[in-house]
């Protein structure tokens, strides 16, 4: 390989990491760059030993290139702790959901063909694992790039004004985790939801095993598209309040709205005769109903209460920017 | 504990950060007239500014986007094309001020460095 080759490889090779379109131009100067420094150092005798030495200098092809362009972040650091808590949680819940699935599956079968569930119980897991991470890395990223934080910030620094600093204990204030947490979770259980009837209804009856796992009873099945409706309103409601950056009394009225219907849909599944096929699941799911029922309840009328007599939503006017002003 | 060597990245890092404002102002200083990034590299190392060719002509391009250079492609006697750069009229009054803000930050960073008093 002569000196001019070496310089060649070298610049593809930092052209292959540049973005494409400032990749020729980027190459072109690059080459021009280091042809002019290998003349100089060689008087005109370039040696191979003089080239490897000069591009030692300029570096390993892809630090150059990341020399050349700003660091991207799928997910910035200020959403990453959030986003290693969501995962944390999910995949944690996501394990344990499975580990009961095995213990029901094992224990309807009296601990046959242990080995066979077990190996099943690892690829399930990992299929979900891998699903669900996608998933919370997909929002997360989505959230990244259409988040008001990080991109309006320059435009905001310029603009604020201290008077118009929102309280500490500030009910409007935006909780982003909080939210892009509800978002995720909301998102999961309606697609859990409506996978449910596939994946613990139906039976494999052209084998010699006959095995059927129905733990929804068919009333339950039938309340999901409204369970999705419901879930589906509030997580678009938050996707909304997200990327407004404040809650507004709009979108206060449509939480409102959104819980009392979630309460209405959540009420109906409670007076079902029958949630499981299982008794004893049908009664353990209605005590836990019975108890977000009565949070709910609560919570609706204390939203509702401050809503009505409680909030303000409209930022300081300039007169009492000016009375502030003057007694500070 | 720290051990040596993250000590010296911790160095390197450090006076990187330094250097890194520093550089933009020596490389705007001698692009008053144009030149090519070989050519500014040996004015820069010869008045005792060494700089990294990782690091310098990176940021020519980011001075460029930033619309404090301009450059243009160029053939100058038969030789090879090359990308040629000089400060822009814009560049120019940003570099007037910043001038300024060095001097200042000098005279303070020597009061600080040396515990002297403020000369008014």
């Amino acid at each position: 390989m002569n000196a001019n080759e070496m310089i060649e490889r070298y610049v593809h090779e930092v052209g292959q990491h540049l973005p494409r379109k400032t990749r020729a131009d980027i190459v072109l100067e690059l080459r021009s760059l280091l042809l002019d420094t290998l003349e100089e150092r060689s008087a005109g005798e370039p040696t191979p030993q003089i080239a490897a030495a000069l591009l030692r200098e300029f570096g390993h092809p892809e630090e150059m290139a990341a020399q050349y362009h700003q660091t991207e972040y799928l997910i910035g650091p200020k959403l990453f702790p959030t986003y290693k808590t969501v995962i944390t949680i999910t995949l944690s819940i996501i394990g344990g959901l499975h580990l009961l699935g095995l213990g029901f599956v094992l224990w309807q079968e009296s601990g046959a063909n242990f080995v066979s569930q077990l190996f099943d119980f690892i690829f399930a897991f990992a299929r979900s694992v891998i699903l669900n991470a996608g998933i919370v890395t997909l929002i997360f990223a989505l959230i990244e790039r259409v988040g008001t934080d990080s991109v309006d910030l320059p435009k905001k620094a310029k603009m604020w004004d201290p008077f118009a600093l929102p309280p500490v204990k500030d009910p409007n204030r935006v909780d982003r985790p909080e939210l892009a947490v509800g978002i995720f979770f909301g998102l999961l259980f309606v697609f859990w939801l409506n996978l449910l009837a596939t994946w613990f209804g139906e039976s494999d009856l052209s084998g010699d095993a006959v095995w059927i796992v129905q733990l929804t009873a068919a009333a339950f099945v039938q309340m999901i598209p409204w369970m999705t409706a419901s879930l589906l309103a509030e997580v678009v409601l938050k996707g909304v309040v997200l990327l407004q950056g404040r809650w507004q009394r709009l979108t206060r009225w449509l939480e409102i709205a959104t819980l009392s219907f979630g309460l209405y849909v959540t009420y109906r599944i409670y007076r079902l005769d029958e949630i499981s096929t299982v008794p004893i699941f049908t009664t353990g799911i209605k005590l836990i109903l019975g108890i977000i029922i009565l949070v709910s309840v609560i919570e609706l009328t204390v939203k509702l209460l401050k809503l009505l007599w409680g909030q303000s939503f409209t930022p300081p006017t300039l007169f009492d920017r000016i009375r502030l002003a003057k007694s500070g | 504990m720290v051990n040596n060597n993250e000590k010296e990245e911790l160095y390197d890092k450090l006076l990187l950060e330094l250097r890194r404002g520093i550089l933009m102002l020596a490389v705007l200083s001698q692009l008053k007239e144009e030149q090519y990034g070989y050519s500014l590299k040996q004015m820069l190392d010869e008045q005792g500014m060494e700089i990294n060719e990782g690091t310098l002509y990176p940021l020519l391009r980011r001075l460029e986007s930033q619309g404090l250079l301009e450059s243009d492609w160029q053939v100058v006697d038969d030789t090879r094309p090359r990308r040629y750069y000089k400060m822009s009229q814009e560049g120019e009054m940003i570099f007037a001020n910043l001038i300024q803000e060095w001097q200042a930050l000098v005279v303070v960073m020597n009061q600080l460095l040396e515990g002297g008093k403020k000369v008014s």
